[in-house]
């Protein structure tokens, strides 16, 4: 019964600044609504600020800074979503969630172009959707590019 | 043979096998030590060690590693039967092999592919030189062990079962099944081992797979034979015993290698016969199958891969170049089903090193955790208990018992991560032996102090920074042969490594007796390296160019060995002990040796920090760090915070410190930004300690003094010097922990040089004459203010007003796990009471060796004040005298006077241990003071360490009293400014009499200043001391009582 060459996966889908983006469902450790941010000075811009998650220090980016657009102030639909990157915990501040898609890779597009002007190293491909297009971010190129945006 | 593939026996292998070798490098070095003259019981014990992994790695198809063992085994069989002598080149052969022991164990998964050709070499090499030819025929001839029936169970050298059945023992093989007689008896085929090395001598061992399929084939009564070769002194009758097996899967050989079965023997009862007579027994019972046919045909299958004997060599490049063919490989002839099995589990993951990620555990320890949680469980009824009943005592005393348990939990924790230092320092006997050996040095290192227990994170980092010390020693410490001969020093060098508890820290020393440390060439390099001025340079003491070696990028290494260069110096050694929390100090003086001390922290993980407020923003701050906490009033700061020469410094008794406003710091990263424009209020200052000097942080606020637990920040922030990493406040929030060192190194803060116009000043309060000190000043809500002096006092605790508790008519604070009597001024004297406020004061100072707090409500400030006291109007118990400070009167504490009435008993304690003391010291003080009042406070605590105390009010008095003592005085404390006869003459009086030459003198002063430091050190005083500085005070008391004058 199922069709055996589609690889079913379920995505994320939320909002930074005015690019919808999707994630794999099962990089996402989990989804915090409200944590408590500590801002540390001197840090790389994109550092939004620490958290404290369970006993354990989180580093929380902001994607929108990672994106080039201007940080936005905390507001009630932010979320941050935490994902283990390279045996560490990291959140990413993101705008707001919408919803899980299951999809499979037919729908799948390799990148164009940049995406509204945000390096496309970021993405690894494009999502359709019924509302749209959602940009699949990459995570990994997205944390280890700290060193060129400082 | 297979290797099997059970995670769980492989780990306990890994583990136990990690265990024996532990050790075991020392003992060779032992060994090693004791030459000709062997200690059997020694090499008996590195023989077992180095057997149970032979053992165990056959059992386990590591076959590489059995291998290797069994050379090793080999050879310390042939020294513990006096027929090798352990010359350090055998020794050095022994060390290279257990290296590779210990890395193949490391590296379990691929260790049948690792080469040991080298050493192997080099191990056969040294038996083969030490044994005549008889027997090393021996070591290349090979026997098979076979069943009865002919069936081929191992192929052993013969060398090896000579050495075996040596010394009345009996050969024997055992056929255990691994189902009846070891799974279901809940045994590990490791535990058979251990067992018969108990008793025996282990051969060889092995599971036969191979014999599964051929018994199925034939019947149901399956089994997995286990077969092992052992020699053992125990005889036939009692051996079945000892290896809990029936006698029918015995079988036992004479000394002609035929094979019996123990059965047979027994049932003819001719036990002994067959041992004793050494003949072909018992024609009896069945008699067994020839073994002859078989023997003829395995000898030397094929000579042409018979290893080439190799002389002993020391060194290793010769035997480099012969390449892996010389290891015995008849194998190959035979087919050998291990060979294959073998291949088919490369599957496993081969990259995986073993790591050891267990921990010993005191059982004690363990026990003391269980109860905890039983009363952690216990007080957790009680609290849900007290909720249902609406109960608020309960409550209290529930959470009381909570905060009870959870610091005794913690307490026990850290005692379960606590390890000896010893592991660390025993791996230095190999270092300091290879590297004297290569630089041709003779160095012996004594090592003190192994049984100091630290945290296991502080054990593991410390290693590296140690090596570095040791290394550097022994490469530029201590000198070559002729040099130290030149110098009338013994050849041998002596390299000190200690460890002691001194003051909640450790102290860890590398001591050597080498060349010293030349200051002039640590100037001539700060200064070629530009890192500091020929004026600066100038006003540094030796002790402080010294410490200029722990500047970042600053190498003493003439050129850069393998040993000490690689362009790593001693800077990287101090940040590495910072981020441990430690310290490093240096003494050297030439030609004589150096003394590196670092201190240490008992444990990282949990550290008492102040946590300061800096705009919204909260940080903690180790109270390692702290030095002292200043308040400068709002009409104070234009005078006492100035900007000179781009550096923003501070005014601080008289010296001049660097100072930084944390804020602007935080958000510029610069330190020239450090702005002046400072709001219209009183601004906190913390001083901190960076190392080699001091300096201030504007905060905005001191909150609370917590201990916290570090956690580390991830990688996109943990490059960030300014942090040492992060903790979880008391209310969940996260907050930083600030670098001290990091923020001065990023700051490019340095020591203020004191400009002329301090010195100046310094010289004119010389002149000025007038005694100041540090006072705190408290009050208890009332118009009545009082004073102690700052150096008695321990600390300083801000409390809960429910802290406090009465037990048998004693009010006691509990806290850090433990109770603190707590005295009120009230007590004593006739003040007015105490006002109760929510947030009271404990001052902790020492008294009758234990700690002691006096309850007030509030802490008033810190002054230096001119101490003219007025030692007559309001004197009475507890209170010395009276002074005006800051325009009011205040009374001056007397603590020692306050503890002593109120406590009478206490009092009768201090002085039985003082007598104890005394009677250990035995050690007279003569203090010469004309202030009663600091009379009174040095005579308290010096007492109270112990000495016996003479007072004099003036150097004529004192004089008097040195004659009339005559040489019962031991030491002198002297003021300098005293009517009559001041302490400089009252010196220059004393040195003039030759008896009294090498008596100490020490002045205690509140005036510092070098002018007038130099005049007291010419007319001969020993050290210049602050008055109240208790701990220095004393600390000097006992080193001069302990080592005499210098020079």
């Amino acid at each position: 019964m199922k069709e055996k060459t589609v690889d079913w996966k379920e995505l994320t889908i939320f909002q930074v600044a005015d690019i919808t983006c999707a994630m794999d469902i099962l990089k996402i450790k989990e989804i915090i609504k409200h944590l408590e941010l500590t801002r540390i000075h001197n840090a790389p811009d994109f550092v939004r600020g620490v958290a404290s998650l369970r006993g354990e220090i989180i580093t929380v980016v902001d994607v929108r800074v990672k994106f080039g657009f201007e940080p936005a102030p905390l507001n009630e639909d932010m979320r941050i979503i935490v994902i283990r990157h390279k045996d560490e915990n990291i959140g990413l501040l993101v705008d707001r969630i919408w919803d899980v898609h299951r999809v499979n890779d037919t729908v799948m597009e390799p990148l164009a172009s940049n995406i509204n002007g945000v390096n496309r190293d970021f993405f690894s491909g494009i999502y359709k959707m019924e509302e749209g297009l959602a940009t699949v971010l990459n995570t990994d190129t997205l944390l280890d590019s700290e060193m060129s945006l400082q | 043979m297979a290797m099997i593939e059970d995670d769980e026996i492989v780990r306990v292998f890994i583990e136990e096998s990690t265990e024996h070798l532990d050790g075991i490098e020392s003992d060779f070095l032992e060994i090693e030590k004791d030459g000709a003259d062997i200690n059997v019981d020694l090499i008996n014990k590195v023989f077992r060690a180095i057997h149970s992994v032979k053992g165990g790695a056959g059992f386990l198809g590591l076959d590489t590693i059995k291998e290797l063992a069994h050379e090793m085994e080999n050879l310390l069989n042939m020294m513990r039967n006096g027929e090798l002598t352990p010359t350090p080149e055998v020794i050095s052969i022994l060390l290279t092999a257990n290296d590779k022991l210990n890395d193949l164990i490391t590296h379990f998964a691929e260790s049948n592919e690792m080469d040991i050709s080298e050493e192997l070499v080099l191990l056969k090499g040294a038996l083969s030189a030490s044994v005549d030819d008889e027997v090393q025929e021996t070591l290349e001839e090979e026997e098979i062990i076979a069943l009865p029936d002919g069936y081929e169970v191992f192929r052993i050298n013969k060398f090896e079962l000579d050495q075996a059945q040596k010394a009345g023992r009996i050969l024997y093989l055992a056929e255990f099944d691994m189902l009846r007689d070891i799974e279901r008896k809940d045994k590990t085929a490791l535990d058979i081992i251990r067992e018969i090395q108990q008793a025996g001598q282990l051969v060889d061992s092995k599971v036969d797979l191979m014999a599964v399929g051929k018994l199925d084939d034939q019947n149901n009564n399956m089994r997995i034979p286990f077969y092992v070769l052992f020699a053992t002194v125990l005889e036939q009758d009692l051996v079945g015993k000892l290896i809990n097996l029936d006698d029918k899967y015995i079988y036992y050989f004479n000394k002609e290698r035929q094979i019996f079965p123990l059965e047979a023997v027994q049932e003819t009862g001719e036990a002994l016969a067959g041992q004793l007579e050494e003949s072909a027994p018992v024609e009896a019972s069945a008699p067994p199958p020839p073994v002859e046919p078989i023997q003829e045909e395995i000898v030397h299958e094929d000579p042409s891969v018979e290893p080439e004997p190799v002389p002993v060599s020391p060194s290793p490049q010769q035997v480099a170049t012969k390449p892996a063919q010389p290891q015995p490989a008849p194998h190959k002839a035979v087919p050998n089903p291990p060979e294959a099995t073998k291949k088919s589990n490369k599957k496993k993951d081969n990259t995986t090193a073993f790591v050891n990620e267990t921990l010993r555990v005191n059982l004690k320890d363990l026990d003391t955790l269980m109860t905890l949680a039983g009363e952690l469980v216990l007080t957790r009824n009680q609290l849900l208990q007290t909720r249902q009943q609406k109960d608020p005592k309960g409550l209290e005393n529930a959470i009381q018992r909570v905060d009870l348990i959870t610091s005794e939990l913690q307490e026990a924790i850290m005692a379960t991560r606590m390890q000896p230092i010893g592991i660390v320092f025993n791996k230095f006997q190999r270092v300091v032996r290879d590297l004297s050996k290569k630089l041709n040095k003779k160095t012996e290192l004594i090592i003190e102090g192994e049984g100091v227990e630290m945290d296991k994170t502080i054990i593991e980092a410390i290693g590296d920074p140690l090596t570095h010390l040791v290394r550097n020693a022994v490469d530029h410490g201590i000198e070559d042969a002729e040099t130290r001969a030149a110098r009338g020093k013994s050849p041998t060098a002596v390299l000190r490594l200690s460890a002691l508890h001194e003051a909640g820290q450790v102290v860890i020393k590398v001591e050597d007796d080498g060349g010293g440390i030349d200051p002039e060439k640590i100037k001539a390099k700060a200064l070629e390296k530009g890192f500091v001025t020929t004026a600066e340079l100038e006003e540094m003491s030796d002790n402080e160019v010294l410490k200029l070696i722990f500047r970042p990028g600053f190498s003493m290494a003439k050129q850069v060995t393998d040993i000490s260069g690689r362009g790593v110096g001693m800077d990287v050694v101090f940040s590495n002990l910072s981020k441990l929390g430690g310290t490093i100090d240096i003494h050297s003086t030439v030609g004589v040796g150096t003394t590196l001390s670092i201190k240490l922290p008992l444990t990282l993980a949990i550290i008492p920090s102040l946590i300061v407020k800096v705009g919204e923003d909260r940080f903690a701050l180790p109270q390692v760090n702290l030095v002292e906490l200043v308040r400068i009033p709002a009409n104070q700061v234009a005078q006492r915070i100035e900007k000179i020469d781009n550096a923003v410094v501070m005014r601080l008794r008289g010296a001049l410190l660097p100072i930084i406003d944390l804020s602007s710091v935080l958000q510029s990263g610069t330190y020239g930004s450090t702005n002046l424009s400072f709001k219209d209020e009183a601004t906190n200052v913390v001083v901190v300690n960076a190392g080699s000097f001091n300096y201030g942080i504007i905060v905005d606020d001191l909150l609370d003094s917590e201990e916290i637990v570090v956690k580390p920040l991830g990688r996109h922030l943990n490059h960030l010097e300014t942090y040492a990493g992060a903790t979880i406040l008391g209310d969940g929030r996260a907050a930083l922990i600030l670098d001290i060192i990091g923020i001065s190194k990023a700051m490019k803060l340095k020591p203020v040089k004191q400009n002329d116009r301090v010195e100046e000043k310094q010289l004119e309060n010389l002149l000025g004459q007038k005694d100041s000190q540090s006072m705190l000043l408290l009050s208890n809500g009332h118009d009545e203010q009082f004073a102690i002096p700052l150096g008695l006092i321990s600390r300083i605790e801000k409390i809960q007003s429910g802290q406090l508790s009465e037990t048998s008519g004693r009010r006691v604070l509990k806290y850090r796990g433990g109770t603190l009597i707590v005295l009120a001024v009230e007590d004593v004297a006739q003040v007015k009471p105490r006002v109760e406020t929510a947030h009271p004061y404990v001052v902790v100072f020492k008294f009758g060796g234990r700690e002691v707090g006096i309850v007030v409500a509030h802490i008033v400030d810190v002054v230096d004040s001119l101490t003219d006291i007025d030692e007559e109007t309001f004197r009475q118990p507890g209170i010395v005298g009276s002074s005006v400070i800051m325009g009011r009167i205040t009374l001056m504490l007397d603590l020692y006077g306050l503890a002593a009435a109120a406590m009478p008993e206490k009092m009768v304690e201090a002085e039985e241990m003082e007598r104890q003391a005394s009677r250990d010291k035995q050690n007279t003080i003569l203090i010469i003071e004309d202030s009663k009042f600091f009379l009174n406070q040095i005579k308290g605590f010096t007492e109270d360490a112990g000495y016996n105390v003479v007072t004099a009010l003036d150097g004529v008095e004192g004089l008097e009293k040195l004659q009339s003592m005559e040489r019962e005085i031991d030491l002198i404390l002297t003021d300098i400014e005293m009517p009559n006869l001041d302490g400089i003459g009252f010196t220059r009086e004393v040195r003039a009499k030759s008896e009294f030459q090498d008596l100490p003198i020490l002045a205690l002063t509140s005036v510092a200043g070098e002018e007038a430091e130099k005049v007291a050190l010419e007319a001969g005083i020993d050290e210049y001391l602050i008055k109240l500085d208790r701990e220095k005070v004393l600390a000097n008391i006992e080193t001069y009582l302990k080592n005499g004058r210098q020079n």
